[in-house]
Order: C-alpha cells, then sequence, then structure tokens
C-alpha cells in the first residue's frame, strides 16, 4: 500500500501535551465555569437570558415551553446540548438556589429534596422582571457584540445588567487550577454598599460590612461568626460557618424533646440529611434520637428529630451539628472573570468593577440616544423649513417630473440635506394642518433641551453618578426582600464536650497500664462483706491498680513515677465494657518506655487559687500552683524533680489554708498545715514531708481539714476509720505518729484516704476482685489498732488498691 | 559539593596530549552512523557534543559555567570558563591541537586518562564531528592571557588560528551552524535543549548552565546546588510525598563515584532515571539492576526484621518501586555502552558496586529514620496487595488467542484485514463520532472503537481502579499487547498504528490530553515506538460558489480568504507619493489626487501575508503583556529614513537613556497618556545597562515591555519589520481596493489586510466543525481518514526530554493543584485556540 509515503508531521507529546490542556483548561477558565465580574453570569446563563430575550419572553407575557427555550439556546448561541442547558436553566427558577430569581417557571423546577424538575417537555418559563433589569438598554448599543459559534448571528459578550448579580446570585464553579465559590447577598444590603463605594472610592471595608453585614442565602439558616464574613470582604477568601436554624420543642404530655428543623444551610440537600441523620441511628453514633419525621409541607420546612426520653436535645443538636451537614463550611472564593482574566477579589474590587461598568453602560446609553436624538431633531428641522415656505415646496414638488428631481430641487432650493429632503417627500399631507405643524415646533424643542441634558450627562461625571445611583436605588425599591440568613456572633468551634453529655465515669487503670471508663451506674452498691463485682478482666498477672470518678468534662492529670505529668479529658479515656480490659495507656499518653503512671488527679478547671501538692515514696513533699500544669504537651510537662530512686506517690488538691496528712507503710502518720510548705515551681524539687525511718515508704498523702476522717486500709483486707483530730498537728518534716498497728494479720499499710460519713469505697484485689463498702460500715476506731476486716481476700491475693467515691454520686 | 571533582594531578593539558586515532572525511558521507539520526536528535546532538567537552571540563574541576546561546539563525553558541582548548603546535600533526581536536575524529584530551579521569560523550566523536557537519564553526579560545580565533567551512579550515587579543580569562567559546544540506530540519528547540542542559545541571552540582534563545528573547538558568537531590526534588514538585527530604547515597571507591537520591510521593507511578558519565541510560544496565536488587532486598529485609510484613506477601521488585521517584547517577572511568542506542551500561563490575553502596546507604538510613522506613514498607506492602487485585481485573483485559475475540469489546466496530502491520484502530470520541467513523472507514484494515464519556485520569489512579474502568478496558483489549511490566507485549499489538481522534473543540482536547496520559503512563512502547497518532479532523469547511475546501487551522483559514481576495481584487496606489517613511506606516491622511497604479498581484500576496503574520506576532506581544505602540514605535524608528534610535542604541548606557526618553515623549505625544508611563533602565548582574524596561496601562491592563538588544533580534520582531518594510514600500496612502466595478476606500495603510479580509469573506459559507458527528462520513473519510489526503501527526517520545515529560504529566494530571494553577498561570498567554 502507498500508505507508507502519507504525510505525516510529528510532534513531542509534552508539547501536544500542554497544548491540548492547555487549551481545554483556558477554555473552561474563560468560557464555561467562571462568572464574569460584571454581569455575574457565566455564558451558559448569558445566553439562556438572551434567548427569552429573544423569544419575547417578559414576565408579563405567556410562559413558553423549556423545550422550546433550551433548544434555541442550543442551537443558536451554545454548542453544547439542551441536556446541559435546561439544568442550568431550571436551577435559575429555583426560589432555593438563586437568591433573586431570573427565571419564573410554571411547573416543577426541582425541590430542596433534590428532586429533579419535570423533563423540560412538560415544564414552561419565562423571565422575571429582575431578570429584564439584566437586559434593559440592550437595544441600545451598550454592551459588544460578538459572533456565536458557527458564525450565524451574534451575541453580546455580557449583559448591560442594572441588577449587581455576582453578589445577589453569587456563583460556583469549578473550572481546572481554580474554583470560584461565592455565597449570594441581600439586594438592598448590596444597594446600600454599592452607593456607599459610589459616594466615596476609598470607604473602608468596615463601613461595607456595616451596610451589608454578611451572605444572604435563599435557604435562610444561621451564619455562625463574623470573622469569616471579614476575612472574605477583605481578602476575597474565607470560610464562613452555616448552620441549620432548629429549636428544641418540648413534648408536655411524654416529656420528651424533640429537635425541629426549619431552614438548612445553602446547596444541603434536604432528603439526604436526613438520610444522614437515619444512618447516624443506625450507626449507634448518635443513640438518642427515636424517630425523625419530615414535616414540610407547602408552608415551609419542618423536620421533627424525636428524642429518646431523657435525653438533652441540646447535646443531641450539637451532636447533628458537628457530624452532618446541618452545619458546613462555605469556603468563599471570590473568583471572577475580569477582562476575561481570572482574579480573586475582595468585595470592594467587585463592586467597584460593577460601578464601572454601570458608568460604561449609561456612557454607551447616552451615546446612543444622543445619535438618535440628534438625527431625528435633523428631520424636524427640515420639516419645519418646509413648512415656512409650504407653497413654494408644493409649487416644487408639483413641478417636478419625477421624485428625484423633487428631492435635488429641494436640497438646491431650501439648503436641506438629502435625508431632510426625503423625509419631507414622504410626510403625510395632514401634518400641514395647524395644530401638526405645532405639534412639531414643540417636539423639536424638546428634542433640543433633550440633546442638551444628554450632552451635559456625557460631560459631567457627577451627572453620571447621580444616574448610577438613582437607577440602583430603584432597583432596590423595587426588587428588595428581607434578610433571610441570620448572623450570629461565633458561638465557637463545638467542641467535643459540647457533644458529650456530663457523666460520671468509673475510670479503672491497672497495674500494667490498662486504662478504662465505665459510667458509673455499672457497679451496684453492695453490703460490706460480699464478693464484690468483676471491675476489670485483667491479663494474668495483672492487677487493678487505681479507680476513681470523674466527670467526662474533667481533665485528667496523670503524674508518672518519672515526675512528669500528663493530660487527657476523662471522655477520651476508651470507654469499655465493665469486664473488659480496656486500653494500654501507652496508645492513650505518650509516656517513655519505663514511665508509669502512679497518681492521676481529676480536675474540673484550673483555678488560680488552688495547688497541687506532691508527695513521694522517700517523703518529698512539693506544692505547686494549679495554674503551672494547665498547658500541657503530648510529650508531657516536668511536675516535679525527683532524687535518684524516688518516686511520686501520691497528689493532691489543696486551697491554700489546709492541711497535709502522709501515711506510711509501716502505719506511720504525720499531719501539719499546709503553710508550712511554701509553693514553688513547677520545675522545682520540693521540701522534706516527712522523715522516714529504715524500710519506710510513703503509701498516700490527703489534703486534710479538722473534723475529717482517714480511713486506712492493709494489705490482708483489714482496715480502720480514724479521726483526724486524733493525730497531733506537727511540723513538717518530723517522724509522725501510729497510724495503725501493721501485724501479720493485717499486714502493711496500702494506701490511706479521707472519707465522710456517707462516703462509699471501693476495694481491688490483685486478683481483680473489687468491693464496694460503705464507709459508715467500717468503725471509727483508735490510732493505735489493727483495725476490722472489710475484704474477705483468698489465698496468694491481697488488697491492692482503695478508692473513694464522692459522696454525691448518688448511686 | 557533591560534584565529582576528580582528584587528578593538575598534568599540563598540551598539545601532546592530543592524539589523533582517525581521519574527519567519512562523518558527512555518513552522518548517522556518527550522530545517530540526522532528523531533530542528531541536529540536538551537535550541541550535546559541542557542550559536554565543556561538561568535562567542569568534571575535572576547571569549569563552573557555560552558556549555550540559540542563536536568531539557529546557529548555536557554546561558551565555558574551562581552560580553552590549548593552542600550541601538535607534535604529530604538526598543526594547532586547537585544530586537530576540531578537525580530527576521535583527538581530545579524554583518550588520555591523566587529563580526564571520567569523560562523557557518547560516541567519542567529539566536536570535530560537529565541525565536519556544520555549515560554518568559529571556534575563540581564552588561553594563557590571549585570545585566539579559528574557523571552519563544512569542516575544512577557513582562517588558521589567529591570536585576536588579550584576555586574563580563560574558556572556550564555539559557534557552529548545523548544514542544513545533511539535516532534514535545522531548527533547535528551546525544550529539547532546555530538558538536557537542566539535566546536566542536576548531574553536575556546582555548575550553571545558562541557556538563551536569542530567536525569542528567552532565557533560562540551571544551578542546582543539592544536584541530583534537588533533581528529584524537582520531578516530585507537584507530588504529595511521603517524606520531606529525598534520601541520598554517595559513595567514592577508586575513581568510580556512584550517586543515588530517592523519594517516595503517595502516586503510583514509577520514575527512574540512570546515568552513567552524564549520558542518560534509558536501556538500564547493570547500575540500574544493582540499584533495584538493593531497593528490593533492603526494604524487605528491613520489612521481615522489624514484623510489617505480618500476613501479607513479600513485596515484589514492582511494589517496592511504587510510588518511587529516583536518580542514580554513576561516573566512571571506562564506560561501556551497550545496545541498540547506546543507553544501556555493560560494565559488569557496577552492578555489585551499586548493590553494595544502596544496601549500605539505605538500611542505615531506614535504621535512622524509623517512621520515614515504616511508611515506604507499608506503601509496598500496600502496592503487592494492589497488584494482586489488579492482576485479577487484568485478566479480564488478556486475549486468550486470536480466535476468543469474543473477548473483544462489543463497540469495537474491527477491521477485516488481520495483519497488524496495516491495521489502524481509531479511538473515536462518543457515539455521534463513532458512527460517522464506522460508516466512513475503510473497513479491510481500519478498526473504529468509540469511547463513551471522559475516560478516566490514570495519573491518579491504581492501576486496579484503573482497569476496572470500563473503557480503558476496552482499549487495552482492543489494542491487543496487554498492560504492565510482566504481561504488556508489544510484538501482540494488533494495530500499526493507534489514531485519536477527537472532536476539534475543547472536549476533544481534554479527552485527548486524558488518552495521551494513558498511553504514556501505561504503553509507553507504544509512542516510543512510533504507533501513536493523533488525526487532524478539518476546522472549518469554506464553500464558494462550486467549490469546496477543508481547512485545519486558524491560519490555513485566514490565508484561503486572503489569497480568494486578492483573486478578483486589486489594491490601487498613489504615485509618487515616498515621503516620510516614518509617517507612513500609521498615518497617511492627506490624499493627493495623483494617478493610481494596481500592485503586482504576486507582491500583493507577499504583502498580506507578512501584514497578517506580523499581526499575529503583535498579538503575541500583546498576550505576553507588552505595550505594542513601543514596539510599533520602535519598528519603525528602525526603518525610518532619518531615525532618532539605532538598534546600536540598545548596546550601550547612553543609547539606551536615550531610547528610553524617545520611547516616553513619544507616548505622551501620541497618546497624552493620563497614567504616566515609567521607564527604568535595566542592569544585569555586572551592573552593565542592558535594556528598557516600560510600565505603562492600557485600559487597566498594566503592561511591562523589555526593550534589549535580544526584543529587536527576536523572530516576532522581525516579522513586524518585515511587513512595515513591506509597507513603507507602498508608500502612504490613500488606497483603494479595487473589486471589479465597486471600489472600497482605505485610509490608512494599516486597514489593507483588514480590507482584504472582509472581501474575501464575501460570498462565502463557512462551516466551524466542533464535532466529528458533524461531518458526513464520506467527508470524514475524504478529510481526515483517508491515507492519501490525511495528515496525522505522530506522537513523539525523546528520551532526553523523559524527565520533563514527567513532570509535565504529573503537573497537569495529579493530585497537585498549585503547581497546575500556576502551569496554567505561566502558559495562558500561549494559548491559540480559545473555544468560546
Amino acid at each position: 500500500m502507498s500508505r507508507d509515503k502519507e504525510k505525516k508531521e510529528v510532534v513531542n507529546i509534552e508539547d501536544e501535551m500542554s497544548t491540548s490542556f492547555m487549551d481545554y483548561a483556558m477554555s473552561v477558565i474563560v468560557s464555561r465555569a467562571l462568572p464574569d465580574v460584571r454581569d455575574g453570569l457565566k455564558p451558559v446563563h448569558r445566553r439562556i437570558l438572551t434567548t427569552l430575550n429573544d423569544l419575547g419572553l417578559s414576565h408579563n407575557k405567556a410562559y413558553r415551553k423549556c423545550a422550546k427555550i433550551s433548544g434555541d439556546v442550543s442551537g443558536n448561541y451554545h454548542p453544547h446540548g439542551e441536556a446541559v442547558v435546561y439544568p442550568a436553566l431550571a436551577r435559575m427558577a429555583q426560589d432555593f438556589s438563586l437568591r433573586g430569581l431570573l427565571v419564573d417557571g410554571q411547573g416543577n423546577f426541582g425541590s430542596v429534596d433534590g428532586d429533579p424538575p419535570a423533563a423540560m417537555r412538560y415544564t414552561e418559563a419565562r423571565m422575571t422582571e429582575l431578570a429584564e433589569k439584566m437586559l434593559s438598554d440592550i437595544e441600545k448599543e451598550t454592551v459588544d457584540y460578538v459572533p456565536n459559534y458557527d458564525n450565524t448571528r451574534t451575541e453580546p459578550s455580557v449583559l448591560p445588567s442594572r441588577v449587581p448579580n455576582l453578589l445577589l446570585n453569587g456563583s460556583t464553579g469549578i473550572a481546572v487550577g481554580m474554583a470560584t465559590n461565592i455565597p449570594p447577598h441581600n439586594l438592598s444590603e448590596l444597594c446600600d454598599a454599592l452607593v456607599l463605594v459610589l459616594e466615596n472610592e476609598n470607604i473602608d471595608i468596615s463601613k461595607i460590612l456595616k451596610a451589608m453585614p454578611g451572605p444572604d442565602f435563599p435557604t435562610g439558616a444561621i451564619l455562625n461568626g463574623k470573622k469569616g464574613i471579614e476575612n472574605y470582604y477583605s481578602t476575597g477568601r474565607g470560610s464562613l460557618q452555616l448552620r441549620a436554624k432548629a429549636f428544641i420543642e418540648e413534648d408536655e404530655r411524654s416529656d420528651r424533646e424533640a429537635i425541629i428543623i426549619t431552614e438548612i444551610p445553602y446547596t444541603v440537600n434536604k432528603a439526604r440529611l436526613i438520610e444522614k441523620i437515619a444512618d447516624l441511628v443506625r450507626e449507634q453514633k448518635v443513640k438518642e434520637i427515636s424517630d425523625i419525621r419530615d414535616e414540610s409541607d407547602r408552608d415551609g420546612m419542618r423536620v421533627v428529630v424525636e428524642l429518646k426520653k431523657g435525653t438533652i436535645g441540646k447535646v443531641v443538636l450539637n451532636q447533628l451539628y458537628k457530624s452532618t451537614q446541618m452545619q458546613m463550611s462555605f469556603g468563599v472564593i471570590l473568583l471572577a472573570l475580569v477582562n476575561n482574566q481570572p482574579k480573586v477579589m475582595n468585595v470592594k474590587e467587585v463592586l467597584t468593577h460593577f460601578l464601572r461598568f454601570r458608568r460604561e453602560i449609561i456612557l454607551r446609553r447616552t451615546r446612543f440616544e444622543l445619535k438618535k436624538a440628534e438625527n431625528r431633531a435633523h428631520v424636524l428641522e427640515g420639516f419645519l423649513i418646509a413648512l415656512k415656505n409650504i407653497d413654494a415646496v408644493i409649487k416644487l414638488i408639483r413641478a417636478s417630473q419625477t421624485p428625484e428631481d423633487a428631492k435635488s430641487g429641494l436640497i438646491d432650493k431650501f439648503s436641506l440635506t438629502e435625508i431632510q429632503a426625503q423625509a419631507i417627500l414622504e410626510m403625510r399631507l395632514q401634518r400641514l394642518t395647524g395644530l401638526e405643524q405645532e405639534k412639531i415646533e414643540k417636539e423639536f424643542k424638546e428634542l433640543i433641551t433633550f440633546i442638551k441634558e444628554l450632552g451635559k450627562i456625557l460631560a459631567d461625571k457627577k451627572k453620571q453618578t447621580k444616574i448610577i445611583k438613582d437607577e440602583l436605588i430603584e432597583i432596590k425599591n423595587k426588587f428588595s426582600d428581607e434578610r433571610r440568613t441570620q448572623i450570629q456572633e461565633e458561638i465557637g468551634e463545638i467542641s467535643v464536650e459540647d457533644m458529650i453529655a456530663k457523666e460520671d465515669m468509673v475510670v479503672t487503670i491497672s497495674n500494667t497500664g490498662y486504662i478504662k471508663r465505665n459510667p458509673i451506674a455499672l457497679y451496684r452498691s453492695q453490703h460490706r462483706g460480699g464478693k464484690g463485682i468483676v471491675g476489670m478482666g485483667t491479663k494474668e498477672e495483672d492487677f487493678v491498680e487505681s479507680l476513681f470518678v470523674a466527670s467526662t468534662h474533667d481533665y485528667l492529670l496523670f503524674f508518672t513515677n518519672k515526675g512528669k505529668c500528663y493530660w487527657l479529658k476523662v471522655h477520651e479515656v476508651p470507654q469499655a465494657g465493665r469486664t473488659a480490659r480496656g486500653k494500654s495507656i501507652v496508645n492513650v499518653l505518650s509516656l517513655s518506655p519505663d514511665e508509669e503512671t502512679t497518681a492521676i488527679l481529676p480536675i474540673r478547671e484550673f483555678e488560680l487559687d488552688k495547688y497541687i501538692v506532691m508527695a513521694t515514696k522517700k517523703g518529698v513533699l512539693k506544692k505547686t500552683q494549679l495554674a503551672a500544669y494547665s498547658r500541657p504537651r503530648s510529650s508531657g510537662i516536668i511536675a516535679l524533680n525527683l532524687d535518684d530512686g524516688d518516686e511520686l506517690v501520691s497528689v493532691g488538691q489543696t486551697n491554700g489554708s489546709q492541711e497535709i496528712f502522709i501515711g506510711t507503710q509501716n502505719g506511720k502518720a504525720i499531719r501539719f498545715t499546709e503553710e508550712k510548705a511554701r509553693p514553688i515551681g513547677r520545675t522545682g524539687r520540693g521540701v522534706r514531708g516527712i522523715s522516714l525511718t529504715e524500710g519506710d515508704n510513703v503509701v498516700g498523702m490527703e489534703v486534710v481539714s479538722p473534723g475529717e476522717i482517714i480511713l486506712t486500709v492493709t494489705v490482708q483486707g483489714f482496715g480502720k476509720r480514724g479521726r483526724i483530730d486524733d493525730y497531733r498537728v506537727t511540723n513538717r518534716g518530723g517522724k509522725g505518729v501510729i497510724n495503725i498497728k501493721v501485724t501479720e494479720k493485717n499486714g502493711q499499710v496500702i494506701g490511706i484516704r479521707k472519707v465522710t460519713e456517707n462516703d462509699e469505697f471501693m476495694l481491688i484485689t490483685t486478683g481483680g476482685q473489687l468491693i464496694r463498702l460503705r464507709s459508715k460500715d467500717v468503725s471509727v476506731i483508735g490510732r493505735a489498732t489493727q483495725g476490722v476486716r472489710l475484704i474477705r481476700v483468698k489465698d496468694e491475693d491481697h488488697v491492692s488498691g482503695l478508692a473513694r467515691i464522692e459522696e454525691d454520686n448518688n448511686l | 559539593m557533591a560534584s565529582p571533582k576528580q582528584k587528578i594531578s593538575r598534568t599540563k593539558y598540551q598539545a601532546d596530549d592530543i592524539k589523533v586515532l582517525e581521519g574527519l572525511e567519512a562523518v558527512r558521507k555518513r552522518p548517522a552512523m556518527y550522530i545517530g539520526t540526522t532528523g531533530s536528535p542528531g541536529l540536538h546532538h551537535l550541541v550535546y557534543e559541542v557542550v559536554d567537552n565543556s561538561v568535562d571540563e567542569a568534571m575535572a574541576g576547571f569549569c563552573s559555567f557555560i552558556h549555550v546561546y540559540i542563536n536568531s539563525d539557529d546557529s548555536i553558541t557554546v561558551e565555558d570558563n574551562g581552560r580553552g582548548i590549548p593552542i600550541d603546535k601538535h607534535p604529530t600533526e604538526k598543526i594547532s591541537a586547537a585544530e586537530v581536536v576540531l578537525t580530527k575524529l576521535h583527538a581530545g584530551g579524554k583518550f588520555e586518562n591523566n587529563v580526564y579521569k571520567v569523560s562523557g560523550g557518547l560516541h567519542g566523536v567529539g566536536v570535530s564531528c560537529v565541525n565536519a557537519l556544520s555549515e560554518s564553526l568559529i571556534a575563540e579560545i581564552k588561553r594563557g592571557g590571549g585570545v585566539y580565533q579559528l574557523s571552519f567551512k563544512k569542516g575544512l579550515p577557513e582562517r588558521k588560528i589567529k591570536k585576536i587579543g588579550n584576555s586574563k580569562k580563560t574558556g572556550t567559546i564555539i559557534t557552529f551552524k548545523p548544514d542544513p544540506e545533511i539535516f532534514e530540519t535545522v531548527e533547535y528547540s528551546f525544550s529539547i535543549l532546555s530538558a538536557r542542559l537542566k539535566e546536566l545541571a542536576y548531574l553536575n552540582s556546582g555548575l550553571k548552565i545558562v541557556l538563551e534563545d536569542r530567536r525569542e528573547g528567552k532565557k533560562e538558568e540551571y544551578f542546582y546546588k543539592g544536584g541530583i537531590v534537588s533533581y528529584v526534588e524537582h520531578l516530585n514538585s507537584s507530588r504529595e510525598v511521603v517524606h520531606k527530604k529525598p534520601i541520598y547515597v554517595v559513595s567514592k571507591k577508586d575513581g568510580t563515584i556512584i550517586e543515588t537520591s530517592l523519594q517516595y510521593h503517595d502516586g503510583y507511578n514509577e520514575t527512574l532515571f540512570s546515568f552513567a558519565n552524564n549520558i542518560n541510560t534509558n536501556e538500564g544496565g547493570t547500575h540500574l539492576i544493582g540499584f533495584r536488587s538493593a531497593l528490593t532486598r533492603t526494604i524487605n529485609k528491613y520489612a521481615k526484621e522489624n514484623n510489617l510484613l505480618k500476613n501479607s506477601p513479600a513485596p515484589s521488585g514492582d511494589d517496592v518501586r511504587e510510588g518511587l521517584t529516583a536518580i542514580l547517577s554513576v561516573k566512571l572511568a571506562d564506560p561501556q555502552f551497550e545496545g541498540q542506542t547506546k543507553g544501556k551500561l555493560g560494565n559488569s563490575e557496577m552492578k555489585g558496586l551499586v548493590e553494595q553502596a544502596l544496601n549500605e546507604g539505605l538500611s542505615s538510613f531506614f535504621e535512622e529514620n524509623p517512621s520515614v522506613a515504616k511508611r515506604v514498607v507499608e506503601k509496598s506492602i500496600q502496592a503487592s496487595i494492589a497488584r494482586e487485585a489488579a492482576r485479577k481485573a487484568r485478566d479480564l483485559t488478556r486475549r486468550k488467542s486470536a480466535l476468543e475475540s469474543g473477548s473483544l469489546p462489543g463497540k469495537l466496530a474491527d477491521c477485516s484485514e488481520k495483519d497488524p502491520e496495516v491495521c489502524e484502530l481509531y479511538l473515536v470520541e462518543g457515539d455521534s463520532a463513532g458512527g460517522s467513523a464506522k460508516q466512513g472507514r475503510d473497513r479491510a484494515y481500519q478498526a473504529i472503537l468509540p469511547l463513551k464519556g471522559k475516560i478516566l485520569n490514570v495519573e491518579k489512579a491504581r492501576l486496579d481502579k484503573m482497569l476496572n474502568h470500563e473503557e480503558i478496558r476496552h482499549i487495552i483489549t482492543a489494542i491487543g499487547t496487554g498492560i504492565g511490566e510482566e504481561d504488556f507485549d508489544i510484538t501482540k499489538l494488533r494495530y500499526n498504528k493507534i489514531v485519536i481522534m477527537t472532536d476539534a473543540d475543547v472536549d476533544g482536547s481534554h479527552i485527548r490530553s486524558l488518552l495521551l496520559t494513558f498511553f504514556f503512563k501505561h504503553m509507553r512502547a507504544l509512542i516510543t515506538n512510533g504507533h501513536l497518532y493523533i488525526a487532524q479532523p478539518p476546522l472549518y469547511k469554506v464553500k464558494r460558489g462550486r467549490k469546496e475546501l477543508y481547512l485545519n487551522d486558524e491560519k490555513m483559514f485566514d490565508e484561503f480568504i486572503l489569497s480568494s481576495a486578492i483573486e478578483d481584487a486589486d489594491l490601487l496606489i498613489q504615485n509618487g507619493m515616498n515621503g516620510d517613511h516614518k509617517k507612513t506606516i500609521r498615518k497617511s491622511k492627506n490624499s493627493s489626487n495623483g494617478k493610481q497604479t494596481s500592485l503586482d498581484k504576486k507582491k500583493l500576496h507577499t504583502l498580506l501575508i507578512k501584514l497578517s503574520e506580523a499581526e499575529e506576532a503583535m498579538g503575541i506581544y500583546l498576550r505576553q503583556g507588552m505595550d505594542i505602540r513601543v514596539i510599533d514605535f520602535i519598528a519603525r524608528e528602525l526603518i525610518a529614513e532619518k531615525p532618532e534610535m539605532q538598534a546600536s542604541d540598545l548596546h550601550n548606557k547612553k543609547g539606551l537613556e536615550k531610547t528610553k526618553k524617545k520611547i516616553l515623549s513619544f507616548l505622551l505625544n501620541e497618546f497624552g497618556d493620563e497614567r504616566k508611563p515609567e521607564a527604568i533602565v535595566e542592569k544585569d548582574e555586572e551592573g552593565n545597562e542592558k535594556g528598557v524596561i516600560l510600565r505603562t496601562r492600557v485600559s487597566d491592563r498594566e503592561l511591562t515591555t523589555k526593550i534589549e538588544p535580544l526584543t529587536i533580534e527576536s523572530k516576532n520582531f522581525k516579522r513586524v519589520l518585515d511587513a512595515y518594510i513591506n509597507l513603507t514600500e507602498l508608500g502612504i496612502g490613500p488606497f483603494e481596493i479595487k473589486n471589479g466595478e465597486s471600489k472600497i476606500e482605505i485610509k490608512e495603510n494599516t486597514e489593507i489586510l483588514e480590507g482584504f479580509r472582509s472581501l474575501g469573506k464575501k460570498g462565502l459559507s463557512i462551516q466551524r466543525y466542533k464535532g466529528l458527528g458533524e461531518m458526513n462520513p464520506d467527508q470524514l473519510w475524504d478529510t481526515t481518514m483517508d491515507p492519501d489526503t490525511r495528515i496525522f501527526r505522530q506522537v513523539n517520545l525523546q528520551d532526553e526530554t523523559l524527565a520533563e515529560v514527567e513532570v509535565v504529566f504529573s503537573t497537569l494530571m495529579g493530585d497537585n493543584v498549585e503547581p497546575r494553577k500556576e502551569f496554567i498561570e505561566k502558559h495562558a498567554l500561549d494559548v491559540e485556540n480559545l473555544d468560546i
């Protein structure tokens, strides 16, 4: 075959690639996805309006089938098929999409539930009055026309819009390498802002913000926070937080609450939103919802989310805000085409561009009118000359052989122009009546004044400004309506706490560092001497070491044997079943390999007049302001500097005027006033708290006040309560007094705890057994005694922990 | 500096170092033997040969700067600051050493091991070969305090070596103009040269290379302190990387240097370039084998030692290279190149050396950076899982045997011929175009595969996802070669020509770029073997009377309109009015009633073509953000009889100041610019004045115009100048266009073009094609598919530019938006086909 000789060109792939890609990218940028800063329209929308205008579908004419309109748009201007045109047309008629409707639709044009519009053979449309204002004066040579795609007709390159459409309706578009996302605004406010900029070019953004406090979405809802709006106004970029409008309704009969949603954020699909909420319920992510009903009807939107009994509506609402589109952020990118080039602008620049455009339109319109008036005046001038010499004119015409003769005769004799002569020849005889003559004179005079006036407009910038302003005010008076979106001060980011009910939790930590939390209600109250229930399933050779009760919103300060302090919120502690092991603490905190937590302190708030008191195994005591621990790092902060071989044992919180009570393994205890230890910096070492005998260690420290009671528990499950007042107040650093008699039978002291009469406390054994006891069931006895049996420990098993439950935990 | 500065004894590089190995005559007879081809690759190869000499100097540590100029006549100048070629007499050849180097094949310092220990230069034929294939060559050598010059014509000495001046500097400047008798084309491509020079700069850190295109006034500088690390960073610049700093391993042993840098990104493609002595070993070789096995082994070893594998299979070589960008550069004393294009390193010792170096370097890197190591291993494991998934998907696309053609996509309208050699496959956009193509084709050898919608962007997708995409599966099955490293078999190719045939609109462009991405990423061999083509459907059909014509682009369209206007119209000019030339260009209002003559048709044609070229040039200036009033002014000044400024003014400070004042006063007088134009005289790095920069505003647009010697040397400017010279010859107007009885008056000579254009469009019916479906089947055959009339574009991929091509694809089609945005902004002004 001869095909080997065929002609071919060689292109390098990278050249072909960049050319093809750039052709596509630039075309999408310039003529598909981005709106023009002047009329705020993308080409497809501009072409739809042009077609509606071509078809004469003004707001007071009859509707026309959408199929016809789409077909005309596609055939005359938009080379992309009606399948693309019709959705664009339909959107212009949706009151939930556009703030200022441009198309008046007849039929089903879709809904906020994402239902599609009816097929275009059913629906009908025409322009709204507002859309007509976007086209006004188009016949007066106000805008440039360019050839359409097949050079068969011309189309306007921009519409001479009187409406600041870009900001009124906003725009969304993804081009290549850039995107635009402009929110809609309130027309009335927009006009006010335009007038402000018109009157003072150098106006401050803050003044604009006052006139136009923010976007105004057709779907209403709530704009949360002003910072995003300010950023957007001054830079063209900002993140707005939109929230659904919802309130909590109480059903008095059933004592249940329900969340009623009446407005949802812009562009959110209601049906999908409801599905999403239902999904959350199904997946058990939100457990408090019992039913969802969409009660929306022709009066408006109403979605009812029914809650289970005893649920706090606000918490659920916050959860819904956080995890559904009931709250969304609208990332503004104010990008539009200026001279066919994409540009990110601030709001003032956009307003200025529109005003500049208006001035240009007015100038072009005025020039057009001037030309027309001058032409008319020219003809009238001819009439007047003819009327003055009417007899001679008639005579001349009658004497002429042909119309051409008559014309040239008129031109020669009365020094008329060709146009004037032609007009005279075409004049009807009735014009010769006296009344008509007067009319012509009057019209001529009026025209002269009009021409003068137009000349003045062209020469005087102030006059133009006045016209711009008047026309803006006219638009405002005619079309503006109330703001729909409510702007409110920042509520603040919904923190995790807002979605978590305040609830008391039992936090359990095992010896090998497993941590978990359970709702306190899980533990039943038992009588003294019972076997206890299993509080934690532990690995072999592991045992529960620490247990306490704290609210989910509390902070946990973890103090480690290395003298470091870590920080966690209680709800961040993994929740696990009662018998589950929980999670290893290294997964929760970033501890160094041989680091163990030895004390955990639940803190509600970091108050300034509170102190942290710490006691170490070797009897060192350190007091530091609580606030010093309020700024934790994930890698932990230093809590105190420990001597070699020393460990942190107990940590307590004081108000600055309390007493310190330290107990030791061998049954010694010391009591002294807090003032004896002055507060020192976070990283300091501390002072001597108690002088220990050889082999003795501190087992615990409590912050106490006179009249309180201390519970002491020993390894073999014995315990006793003792009044604080029985212990002499001594100096800090002394040897202390006897607290309990340590014998074979009861074993060494495992811990001391401050308790009240109504307190309950828990004992944990190394085997994972747990017993919950009432404080009042333990006898209050003297110091030098052995105590009573609190728990029956099995062989090899012994008590490893002691925890107090707070009095108001109404169990 | 990580550069391979060789510690060599500063042996004197003298005349007796130069050894003559062979004569030169054969080169002109069989050029392809020495430079590969006489096409574009060979042409560019000449530059590399000269530059390689300079790079050798750099590798030896004597040169830090190379400046390459593409002159406006497409000649090349290469300037370096090396030691300069020796100029003293050669002991055996009895001529100056420089002449020996330039005229004798295989002559040069690189054959003497103590001058250059390591040296590039692929074929070793050296600059003498360049000389032989050049119309003219001038060498200027600065050495030993003197400046010497010698020149050649077609390899023969023209002027003997002569001292022409003094200089304290050293270096060599070689200017040559490739011989059009030998080369098919003598037009240099900036992008090809730039890719290679950039590569050289990356491979030789600390070496600064400047490429300056005097035709377009374009200049780029390549200087990378980080060497190949910077190269890897550049290749990954538009990707999301797994670890921030590329891994860098270097080992120097017995004069052999092994350097490698690698970095993983979150994509799925492998980008791996290997070099031996600065030569791109695109076919791999021993060093690459070593690299690959070390990489696989180290990663697997680390995974096992750290228990990262769990139950997943050990990652294979393919898996560990998924998302890898790496450069491997070795420098050795005696490289052996093998393979078809000498792109394969054959030194067997290199495998072990590279393997060892990378094993050590990478292991210790992993040990010290466990988090990076973990991510790399995890990535490889992910890849191996995905590979398994892809294998299953791929089986679907595999055609089992020729008989089982049932697995071919139903949409494929196959051809009856089975011999792949004559078969063509058309990938057609959309079913509407597919219909036209099916009816219009020659079913004997043309197969049609219509594609629905936009195909998947494979740059962003992993293999398994890609293979699940129906359209892509169809393409793979139809082509028949299979896909992926193990499966791809070009001998199974079912069609010799794969033709992308998309609509002539922007969506067509988009689909074309998506298809190119697919072929580049997954069937690269089809491109390198020249199987991929792009069909060019016509853009216009014009009809005048009974005559019908298809036109492929806007330019052809314009030419057609003008020439049909000339057919029946004449340009009448006033006689004897050649007065003030300067005025004639823009203004010629004072009409006189002198005699009129009509311009010769041929001259008229030339004039109109020149005018339309000038218009295009002005359009480019405008898009580049320049003020065309200034360009216009300078062009007129330069051809005026009594010019107030001259080209030479741009070469010195005084002249530049004068020019600046002239332009400013012109703008103020002629246009009374309300916004005051600004102008400054710009200085270069050394503080010498080199141009005037003007900042003006025309209706809200900020314009910056730079006037320097390069501006008026550029092709664009020459086109403007040319048109103006032609216009000047016409004298001042008014003119008339006479078309039969009707006459159109043209007041200004700048309106001549428009006058003829509107005349040409009269009585013409124009159809602008938007889609292929718009054409009747026979029209499609006549214009686009008939081998006798069609013009295909063959997609070409040059090895030299591979790295840059990778960057282009990842920038345009990748995940990161920012680099794409930058690319668009940079190239926005070059776009010609805007679809509105």
